[in-house]
């Protein structure tokens, strides 16, 4: 073991401490690029860590929600995990994750790690800790400016899965499973059609997908959630015959589903979060944790970081969804839970210029791969389009739809007092809003204050 | 802001009774035609395969943008690679964005049937694709890997993939000075070789390789990098390549788009021309 190593474990563990006694909010990733810095090779260099008993969990959407509720699982069956809750995710966060859990000597001191892992990450972090459970949620389009199309991230993931690996894979979704294929041991997990199913057969328009095996469309017998849910391809055959853990009977008003002959609870009762439940069940279940004890642990399991928050303003309920950038199933994920609710309604949408990576650009072409059709059919008594660039192009979307212009309210603007005056002008107190986490936290902020 | 004048209800009125049991869908029923049972024919080709970047979109735009026009159409999905395509009937192909992993099977499906795709073209049928999917009209297209695909040659140019893809925004002049606008996600540069037009000279954007040319076109063969969806966010540039095609086979259409029409287009594109010129300036 070098100097450099044991240089690095201090240098970041001070830090670590520093920061948490000044600045908490900066702790997830700084002690890790500290010992980075210092020792590029750290993770190789923790004692004690077992490839068998480390996880990655990746995916495009899903991971986040899939680890905590590992984690929660893990706890109720007493088993100390090395985990980054705060979903620092790349490979700084893998660091500070080891740092937080390890003695002076540098050994590890959990049982096991587990760790969500960024896709684009996952092959350099696999290469100093080679883990050999990897569970992958699904592989969507997504960050498109920086991702391309999902077959780079698909590509990307298969250069860290050999033989020596058991992956869990969505069987419900074609890219994950195809990762299968290269795994030694294959893990699957997927949902019945259950009464949150849909099918495009409606829409002239709609899409599937290619095939990931041959390329052929994939037929979807029912979307459990968009592009997600029973396949097969027609072609050659591909698709999850039977997957190992599939929940059935799945009761959403209930809030419970099935697997095998138990009953599970889910208080974070949509198809999203019913992946998550039953991808923490296949993995715990492969790690020797009881069902009684799962089952325990998703009755009181708390998530963090929703994608749904509610805020009262002025006595409106505004209810938020968060969407992810071009991320067409995540905004369609929220379009389908504003459906569902028939009551009269306030929709708001904040698309806005994408300002994550350089160049800055105005992309809103990913909403076309969504429909809005059953939004605008469910009562929304009028549409607020806000933003500095996009706006025009959020409404011309939603047009395409079938909304109409007469209800429409295009503000090509992000000040808060005027998106919050607008809706103040609204007789109607139910309002969902889908926007960036930065802008509804400014939008709340004022909108307490205001109105 | 003034009231929205856009009119969608052809569009959504004919969407209603369309459904995805039928593979094709016309606007018959809603346009003042004066061309009998004569239809502009559009083939979609292998949509459920090329899924991306909202490219359905596309084709949701050329049947209103003919609804707009009063221009009879009927646009066929055709999605089965191992199908012969029904070469007699369309005047226009349109492929939108697709997986470039795709492009190998779609080649040759294609060149399976090349004899019928050459006489197709010699009668001056349209070929238009959008993004990747301009690989397939390549001469070749060369992975970071080492291997290389034959394309089919009708537009001359080498796409040779990125390390890193590049997404931005792009603005570009058509010859004939129409402006298009649009975003692009560029997993490949491309090169055209000598001689070969591009479709546009970019005023924004990386365009093909970074330097001023956009896209490519011989005659009736068309490739843009321009996404958006190109139609819907450019409904003017995409109506001139729609009336150039039933021009062709004596198909009238009977309105003129106005600018009430696309109200909501012409105000997105003044937004988002100011967007990019704010970026030229810095």
């Amino acid at each position: 073991m070098s100097l450099r190593f044991y240089a690095a474990l201090y240098v970041s563990k001070l830090a670590a401490w520093g920061i948490k006694l000044i600045a908490k909010e900066r702790g997830t990733n700084l002690p890790g690029s500290i010992a980075l810095k210092i020792d590029p090779q750290f993770i190789s260099h923790v004692k004690g860590l077992e490839p068998a008993k480390t996880i990655f969990v990746t995916g495009t959407n899903g991971k986040s929600t899939t680890t905590n509720l590992m984690a929660h699982v893990f706890k109720k069956a007493g088993i100390k995990a090395a985990v980054n809750l705060a979903g620092a995710n790349l490979i700084g966060g893998a660091v500070v994750t080891l740092i937080h859990n390890t003695d002076l000597s540098g050994r590890l001191t959990a049982d096991v790690v587990l760790l969500e892992t960024d896709e684009r990450f996952l092959p350099i972090i696999h290469k100093q800790l080679p883990a050999q459970h990897i569970c992958v949620t699904n592989i969507q389009k997504d960050q498109v400016q920086r991702n391309g199309e999902p077959d780079i991230i698909w590509n990307k993931l298969a250069s860290a899965i050999d033989e020596n690996v058991t992956v869990y894979v969505n069987g419900d979704e074609p890219n994950a499973l195809a990762l299968g294929n290269k795994a030694g041991r294959k893990v699957t997990y997927g949902v019945d059609r259950n009464s949150s199913s849909f099918d495009k057969t409606d829409d002239f328009f709609s899409v599937t997908m290619p095939c990931p095996v041959c390329h052929e469309p994939i037929t979807f017998d029912a979307y459990n959630i968009d592009n997600i849910g029973p396949f097969h391809c027609k072609a050659c055959g591909f698709g999850a015959k039977e997957n190992d853990y599939q929940a059935k009977n799945v009761d959403f008003a209930l809030k419970t589903f099935d697997v095998g002959s138990r009953q599970y609870d889910f208080k974070y009762s949509t198809p999203y979060f019913l992946y998550c439940y039953v991808a923490a069940l296949a993995l715990a279940r492969e790690f020797g944790v009881d069902e009684k004890v799962i089952s325990e642990a998703f009755k009181d399991f708390v998530n963090i970081g929703g994608r749904m928050e509610e805020i009262q303003a002025g006595g409106k309920s505004i209810k938020y969804l968060r969407m992810k950038q071009e991320n067409p199933e995540t905004v369609q994920s929220a379009l389908n839970v504003i459906a569902d609710d028939p009551s009269e309604k306030v929709f708001m949408l904040g698309l806005d210029e994408l300002v994550d990576f350089d160049p800055h650009y105005t992309n809103t072409f990913y909403t076309f791969d969504c429909d809005f059709r059953r939004l605008v059919k469910s009562n929304v008594s009028k549409c607020i389009c806000f933003s500095g660039t996009v706006a025009y192009d959020a409404a011309l979307r939603m047009l395409y739809d079938g909304f109409d212009p007469e209800k429409l309210v295009v503000l090509p603007t992000n000040d808060d007092k005027t998106i919050v005056e607008e809706l103040a002008k609204c007789e109607c107190d139910n309002v969902y809003l889908i926007t960036w986490l930065h802008k509804f936290e400014s939008l709340a902020e004022y909108a307490k204050a205001n109105i | 802001m003034s009231k929205i004048t856009n009119d969608f209800s052809k569009f959504n009125r004919i969407r209603e009774q369309f459904s995805r049991k039928r593979n094709s869908i016309t606007n018959v029923s809603e346009v003042d035609s004066e061309n009998g049972f004569k239809t502009l024919r559009i083939l979609w080709l292998y949509p459920d395969v090329m899924h991306l970047h909202g490219g359905r979109g596309d084709v949701m735009g050329i049947l209103h943008i003919c609804n707009m026009l009063e221009l009879p159409v009927e646009i066929k999905r055709w999605d089965n690679m191992n199908e012969e395509i029904p070469w007699n009937w369309p005047h226009m192909i349109y492929m939108n964005g697709g997986e470039i992993k795709c492009m190998p099977e779609i080649v040759a499906a294609l060149q399976r049937q090349r004899k019928s795709l050459d006489d197709y073209l010699a009668r001056g049928g349209w070929f238009i694709t959008c993004a990747s999917t301009g690989s397939i009209l390549s001469d070749r297209y060369e992975r970071l890997d080492g291997t290389s695909v034959e394309g089919l040659g009708l537009l001359h140019m080498t796409w040779r993939e990125r390390k890193m893809p590049w997404g931005d925004d792009i603005w570009f002049k058509t010859a004939d000075g129409q402006e298009v606008i649009g975003n692009q996600i560029q997993v490949a540069d491309v090169e055209l070789a000598e001689g070969q037009e591009p479709l546009g000279t970019l005023v924004y954007g990386r365009g093909n390789n970074g330097g001023t040319d956009e896209g490519a076109r011989t005659g009736n063969v068309i490739f843009t990098n321009c996404l958006g969806p190109m139609p819907t966010k450019n409904p003017e540039f995409m109506a001139s390549l729609l009336v150039a095609a039933a021009d062709a086979v004596d198909i009238k259409h009977t309105a003129s788009i106005t600018d009430e029409m696309i109200q909501v287009e012409k105000e997105s594109a003044e937004y988002i021309k100011k967007f990019m010129k704010d970026k030229m300036d810095k």
